[in-house]
């Protein structure tokens, strides 16, 4: 144990009235200055697991505990809580769960007053913490009134503030753009090396965890299935895949570069690595790649139908506490379009989406709805034909039972019950929770309750669907079942909008991408194109997918800038490689 | 060393990240309102001072000074009329109700006697000029109220109250208690956007719409105690207790030359009135 700030050994637990073990022998350690990130479905242990190393369980949390956690060599259930806590630092999964104070200051401020800290001490912290998470200037902010990423950034800045020697991050880079993680990782990086703190990470976006991590690990079914280096863990593809693991694009590209015999050594599983291979494959004769026709993408194929169904004219508008959200944005979506609303957190996405319901009412400006000025109907009437999936299910859920709350919607359509029936049991089916038709919805939790709320609003069968920044794009298994369904209903001519931060989904679903920056339209381009803009998109505070990355980094060898998927890359390098290998014998 | 302070003079839009307002209780106001130079205590004692006088006052004529007096403070506040207009006229509605439904109950002498009712309440030409003092009254101290509410934020009045040396137990639980009224008030939105954005109204007769509104009851509860139950383990993991440990504090009250003729000026005329009230009868209805 000597060395290890966290020991966690052949731990379980099972919540009071629990029926199931959650966490079933854990074991596990992380040294001083370790970097531990632990991935894992839904439902898998992780938050638990958390609980367990911030000595919330078993002191705050009810259940029964076998095993023992020690922090600094000490078991948890000898030592109170605040003095476990002084030393552990939790961020919440969500970060509205964990706010108790009523300005952005005050949040911040809590847990050192709590401590006691000297006044001058404090606000160093404070200025520190804040500066760290971008969030200077919004001290007097009410925490609620901040947008979801903000929010996260806060909840963060609060556990920062305290400088914990153990600091355990639930999903910390849920709902932050690119620039903003960039800085968490920096901060984490830094104390890391300042101050020697031990980080454990629960984070689904594998991608950036293996930049910051020195050991990755695999929890499922309340086990640890696997623990390495990121560099060998990712080794072993096929049975991540088997685990819900989103696999990092450069290693998936690697994966099928081996398997189709062009690459034999160990996969790539950061930019660097994969920018060696890529290298060492087609260019390594150190002459520039032969200059090839762009492959045919499926995007560029894709017929754009051209009557529209959203018009917006010189929308701005601006919250009641005087912030201008949106600012003269002039926009048109078409039918059948499957368009990504992209930007920073705070850049005014989700109060344009609103404003497409009628939720908002624009300050100025105009919006049409399939030729509707929305000033000019209700947001009943709107309803029927624009769906919002909002991105916290916990506010979009108030029904008893699982069926009503799919049924809820159609009854204000005034359908026949019979087609309310035929509906409900056709949505369940697709978001494949028939089983939980006649549960309680308060009694579920997690996967399930976002299932539902998905359920709710495509059961309306609107012409036009926006999924706001969906959490459920976080955990691979939903994600690929929220895309395929997304995919199905544009196919059958739905227009699709969707706000979400992750680059790799928008890239393979959406057609045309719309850049919001300081509520303006910075840019709106097919996904291809936008994506090739590194420069706008950079400006505007966000990354491209990682492939696209890649391909921006080999463009001095030919590799085309607009690659966007896995699958492209493949082609196009198989391609290059074939070209090659026949100028070679020729 | 940053001027932060409960209710500060200087935090103003500079500390707001994009907004110009800053959330009090009830609606955003602008942080260059004068009432924003007054920490969050001096404000309470002119809530107390000018609403005791408000009902000691018992002559119509002084009272209606005092409500214009009162009018012309929400002017001053500079709180946005929009957001005043509703509550205003809510609130004069429901005091008007209160005052007639008042006075079938009075027995105010008079000179003529209009009717008598069966329980023993009678109308005379000075029930009238009663209703009125009534009203004017209620209307003053709720009006004051409401300039304390606009003005004034959550987090200013726990400060206000922790200057007072309270026990913190005390000025925790207040400060729970309003945070949760918050988060009430941002889930109860949420969940009324998300009907409404499945087609629901809330239009139609009373009973329709008070139908509609209790359907949210308990998805509200349940959301309340579930986060409830989140927000006791985030207390816990920052280091929180009720027991009684050594505790620094962020924000501390600031006094400026507002706060003193303020406090001077409402504790003066508190004393005025109630010294020509109860020592020399003046200001009395009669």
């Amino acid at each position: 144990m000597r060395g290890k700030m966290v020991v966690v050994k052949d731990l379980w637990w099972r919540y009071k009235d629990g029926q199931n073990w959650v966490l079933r022998g854990v074991d596990l350690e992380v040294g001083e200055r370790e970097v531990v990130g632990v991935i894992g479905p839904n439902g898998a242990g992780k938050t638990t697991l958390c609980l367990a190393m911030a000595g919330l369980i078993p002191w705050a949390v009810t259940g029964e505990m076998r095993g023992s956690v020690y922090i600094a060599g000490v078991d948890t259930r000898n030592v109170a809580l605040r003095e476990i806590v002084r030393r552990v630092g939790l961020l919440f999964q969500k970060p509205e769960t964990q706010f108790v104070a009523m300005s952005v200051l005050d949040e911040v401020a809590f847990g050192l007053e709590n401590f006691a800290y000297a006044y001058e001490e404090m606000w160093n912290r404070i200025r520190w913490a804040l500066k760290v998470v971008g969030l200077s200037g919004y001290e007097e902010k009410h925490p609620l009134a901040l947008s979801s990423g903000q929010k996260q950034r806060l909840a963060l800045a609060s556990i920062l503030g305290l400088r914990p020697d153990v600091l355990v991050l639930d999903e910390p880079l849920s709902n932050l753009d690119g620039p903003t993680q960039e800085e968490v990782f920096l901060a984490i990086h830094n104390l890391k090396e300042t101050l020697g703190t031990v980080t454990v990470i629960v984070e689904h976006n594998t991608e950036e965890l293996v930049r910051l991590a020195d050991r990755i690990v695999l929890l499922n079914d309340g086990k640890i299935v696997r623990t390495n280096t990121p560099q060998r863990f990712f080794q072993g593809v096929e049975s991540l895949a088997a685990n819900d693991v989103w696999i990092p694009q450069v290693t998936e590209l690697g994966y099928r570069l081996s398997e189709s015999g062009l690459w034999e050594e160990e996969l790539p599983v950061t930019l660097e690595a994969a920018q060696d291979m890529m290298g060492s494959l087609v260019a390594g004769k150190s002459k520039p790649m032969p200059t090839l026709p762009e492959p045919q993408f499926l995007n560029q194929t894709h017929q754009m139908p051209r009557d529209s169904i959203i018009e917006i004219r010189q929308l701005s508008y601006t919250y009641p506490d005087g912030t201008d959200a949106l600012c003269d944005i002039n926009l048109i979506i078409n039918r059948g379009e499957y368009v990504a609303l992209l930007g920073q957190n705070g850049s005014g996405k989700t109060t344009l989406a609103k404003h497409f319901l009628g939720l908002l009412g624009p300050t100025s400006g105009q919006i049409t709805v399939d030729g509707v000025n929305t000033r000019e109907v209700s947001v009943k009437e709107l309803a029927s034909k624009v769906g919002f999936v909002f991105q916290n299910p916990d506010h979009q859920l108030f029904c008893k039972t699982v069926e009503e709350e799919v049924a809820y919607g159609l009854k204000n359509l005034g359908l026949s019950p019979e087609e309310v029936e035929r509906r409900v049991h056709e949505i369940l089916t697709a978001v494949e929770i028939l089983g939980l038709r006649g549960v309680t919805v308060s009694s579920l939790h997690g996967a399930a309750r976002q299932k539902i709320a998905l359920a709710s609003v495509l059961a309306m069968d609107p012409d036009i669907l926006i999924v706001d920044e969906p959490s459920a794009c976080q955990e691979k298994r939903l994600s690929d079942l929220l895309m395929r369904l997304l995919r199905d209903l544009n196919a059958s001519g739905k227009s699709i909008i969707l706000a979400s931060h992750n680059m790799r989904l928008v890239a393979e679903n959406a057609t045309r991408v719309v850049v919001l920056d300081r509520g303006r339209v910075v840019l709106d381009a097919p996904t291809r194109v936008a994506f090739a803009e590194a420069e706008q998109m950079e400006k505007a505070g966000l990354k491209p997918p990682q492939i696209t990355q890649l391909a921006q980094r080999l463009a001095d060898r030919g590799f085309p800038l607009n690659v966007s998927t896995v699958s492209e890359a493949f082609n196009w390098v198989t391609q290059a490689n074939r070209e090659l290998f026949l100028k070679e014998v020729t | 060393m940053p001027a932060y302070c409960a209710c500060g003079d200087e935090a103003g839009s500079a500390v707001l990240g994009g907004a110009t307002r800053i959330r009090s209780f009830l609606f955003y106001f602008s942080p260059d309102s004068p009432l924003q130079r007054t920490n969050s205590l001096t404000k309470m004692v002119m809530v107390v001072c000018l609403g005791a006088v408000a009902f000691m006052i018992e002559n119509i004529y002084a009272s209606l000074v005092l409500l214009a007096l009162v009018c012309v403070g929400l002017a001053v506040a500079r709180i946005p009329g929009v957001f005043l207009k509703r509550i205003v006229v809510a609130m004069s509605g429901l005091l008007l109700i209160a005052a007639l439904a008042h006075a079938f109950f009075s027995q105010v002498p008079g000179r003529i006697t209009f009717f008598t009712l069966p329980w023993g309440a009678y109308f005379t030409e000075r029930t009238l000029l009663f209703i009125l003092t009534f009203y004017s009254r209620f209307l003053t101290a709720s009006f004051i109220s409401l300039i304390f509410l606009c003005t004034t934020r959550e987090a200013d009045v726990v400060v206000a109250l922790r200057f007072l040396r309270l026990p913190f137990v005390i000025c925790f639980a207040a400060a729970f208690i309003l945070r949760l009224i918050s988060t009430l008030i941002d889930d109860w939105w949420s969940l009324v956007e998300a009907q409404r954005a499945r087609g629901m109204v809330f239009t139609g007769s009373l009973m329709n719409r008070l139908k509609r509104l209790s359907e949210l009851a308990f998805p509200l509860l349940a959301n309340m105690f579930t986060k409830i139950g989140e927000v006791d383990l985030a207390l816990q993991a920052r280091g929180f207790t009720v027991q009684p440990v050594h505790r620094t504090q962020v924000r501390h009250l600031r006094w400026n030359i507002y706060d003193y003729i303020l406090l001077a000026s409402t504790s003066t005329v508190f004393i005025v009135v109630a010294v020509a009230r109860y020592v020399y009868g003046y200001l009395s209805f009669l």
